[in-house]
């Protein structure tokens, strides 16, 4: 599989990424009932449904890769403003502002797009990474993929590493300490527990690699 | 639970219908969910434009005070949970007559992400954006750490006084510096004495024996400072009025506004009965109170419970606060 460089294959991501969230919406639920209010699954899915929607609206005209994270998005934003769907939801808008001039995109338009979304989620969620957060699949995720690009690899063979390395950010969550957010409330009685958030970001490095491993 | 309603997911939308039909004269809808509200009028040329906005369940707040004198535009959320920033982007683009927007809202972790995120955006599109956030519940976090407190029926006198100043033409900065004195004079403390029921789910918001009272809850039913049998009104407005006339330095010869809020089943009697005490208190360490306010302005759905709210005055307060407005739930006349 390769990395979508056209915007009519940054659209089949997302909806690549709508069927993940699909799927993984009991899971993300479960998850996030551990420490949160459980509405995690909900909120996923209601913003992933209605991105998938509005992109596989056969009148959509978009000719840059920037344009449809930005719908995205704003998509996201509108119909799911739980903290995280509006953090995600910002993310991807400015990430597709960055690319905005760009007819495709490459690896080195990709580094920028994650920076930017980790960069974004960061600063407006007060959040860094071991906070127990999505920031822990998306630092590792990030960081992976631009060290695998500087050793020489192919996009996709970053792609899957930056998977791979997301992955087991998720899973490492299960040794953090959450300070943010309702979770932050339990403090270290969330020690042993996952976090929804980084499955969430799992699901993102999913998308972008269109692993099929099962995850 | 019991409550009038319908479908309980159409709880927010039969709500919204039922205001814009009583009140489609004074309100307009920008979208077809009636999320993003104005002032018919829309923006009024040269004046800041007053942005709130904030969860369902609370009513007056937040949207009950777009009106003149006071609000220009709210961005309304489900019950309990923040409106987005795409709302509130919308709203900040009809009220901004190019005299700039001033965002004045709670507190509270989802409401300040989306209107730092609406911010962002009006800024990108050339729209000059301010905010002030307001945090009176003294009860929500020690002294020393005001900025984790919580905003509660204390915004009522938020955008009383920032909307008269917007009124009467000041400019962003003006209007600002206006908000942020209220902010640092106004102080509440509030208490529960039986939750409220969130319509989507029919649970209880917190759990209470028949003869507790919870000091210093919030209006989502966060955890307050302790869990206490229930008092007589005059011992317990002592205990909220103690910490709160401190922290504003107030003594003999001071002037203060006092709000007593219900929280949404307590009755208009008990109110007076607490306005009473509160007055007595005050009088008796020689602070005057002007402008008192009883009734609801910040409600929990159906929680019983209120809370006291005091306001520091100074002369530009006082003619602020005594300045006509009318809003669909708050009418001051001259």
């Amino acid at each position: 599989m390769t990395v979508p460089q056209s915007a009519s294959e940054v659209v089949d991501m997302l909806i690549c990424l709508a069927h993940l969230v699909e799927d993984t919406a009991e899971e993300l639920g479960a998850l996030d009932a551990s420490l949160g209010d459980g509405d995690l699954g909900v909120t996923m899915r209601k913003g992933f449904t209605a991105i998938e929607t509005k992109l596989s609206d056969p009148e959509l005209s978009v000719v840059h890769p920037g344009d449809v994270l930005v719908l995205a998005g704003t998509t996201m934003a509108s119909v799911a403003p739980s903290t995280l769907g509006t953090l995600l939801g910002f993310g991807f808008v400015k990430a597709g502002k960055k690319v905005a001039d760009k007819e495709s995109l490459d690896g080195a338009a990709w580094s920028v797009i994650w920076r930017t979304i980790v960069d974004s989620i960061a600063t407006q969620g007060k959040a860094q990474r071991g906070d127990k957060t999505i920031l822990d699949a998306l630092v590792p995720g990030a960081e992976a993929f631009d060290s695998a690009l500087e050793r020489g690899d192919s996009v996709e063979e970053a792609a899957l590493e930056a998977y791979v390395a997301a992955r087991q950010g998720f899973e490492d969550t299960a040794r953090m300490q959450a300070r943010q957010g309702r979770a932050g409330r339990y403090y270290e009685h969330s020690v042993g527990y996952k976090d929804a958030g980084a499955r969430m970001g799992a699901l993102i490095f999913q998308a972008f690699s269109r692993s099929e491993q099962a995850s | 639970m019991k409550k009038f309603m319908n479908d309980p997911s159409s709880f927010e939308a039969d709500m919204l219908e039922g205001i814009l039909l009583a009140h489609g004269d004074e309100l307009e809808a920008l979208d077809p969910d009636r999320r993003a509200l104005v002032r018919r009028q829309a923006p009024s040329a040269g004046k800041v434009g007053l942005v709130t906005g904030g969860g369902s369940g609370h009513l007056p707040l937040f949207l009950g005070y777009v009106g003149q004198g006071m609000l220009d535009g709210v961005a309304v959320g489900d019950v309990f949970a923040s409106p987005s920033a795409m709302v509130m982007l919308e709203v900040t683009r009809r009220v901004n007559s190019g005299s700039g927007v001033l965002y004045l809202y709670g507190n509270y972790g989802g409401d300040v992400l989306n209107f730092d995120m609406a911010a962002e955006m009006a800024t990108d599109e050339g729209i000059e954006v301010e905010s002030v956030v307001g945090i009176d519940d003294v009860a929500s976090a020690p002294k020393g750490e005001e900025s984790r407190r919580r905003g509660i029926a204390g915004l009522f006198y938020l955008y009383k006084l920032a909307g008269a100043k917007a009124e009467l033409g000041a400019s962003l900065a003006e209007v600002k510096e206006v908000a942020e004195k209220a902010i640092a004079r106004t102080r509440s403390m509030g208490v529960a004495l039986s939750p409220c029921y969130l319509p989507s789910t029919g649970q209880a918001s917190f759990a209470i024996g028949p003869d507790e009272m919870e000091v210093g809850m919030g209006i989502h039913g966060e955890p307050g400072m302790e869990r206490l049998p229930i008092e007589q009104s005059h011992q317990l407005v002592s205990r909220l009025l103690e910490p709160m006339v401190q922290e504003l330095s107030l003594g003999a010869g001071d002037q203060v506004s006092v709000l007593v809020n219900g929280l949404g089943a307590t009755s208009r009697e008990e109110l007076y009965i607490v306005y009473r005490d509160v007055h007595r208190w005050l009088a008796n360490f020689g602070i005057e109170v002007l402008l008192p306010y009883i009734g609801e302005f910040a409600t929990s759905l159906e929680m019983s419970g209120m809370s006291v709210s005091i306001l520091s005055l100074e002369d530009e307060l006082v003619e602020l606060l005594a300045h006509p407005c009318d809003t669909p739930f708050w009418r001051q006349c001259r």
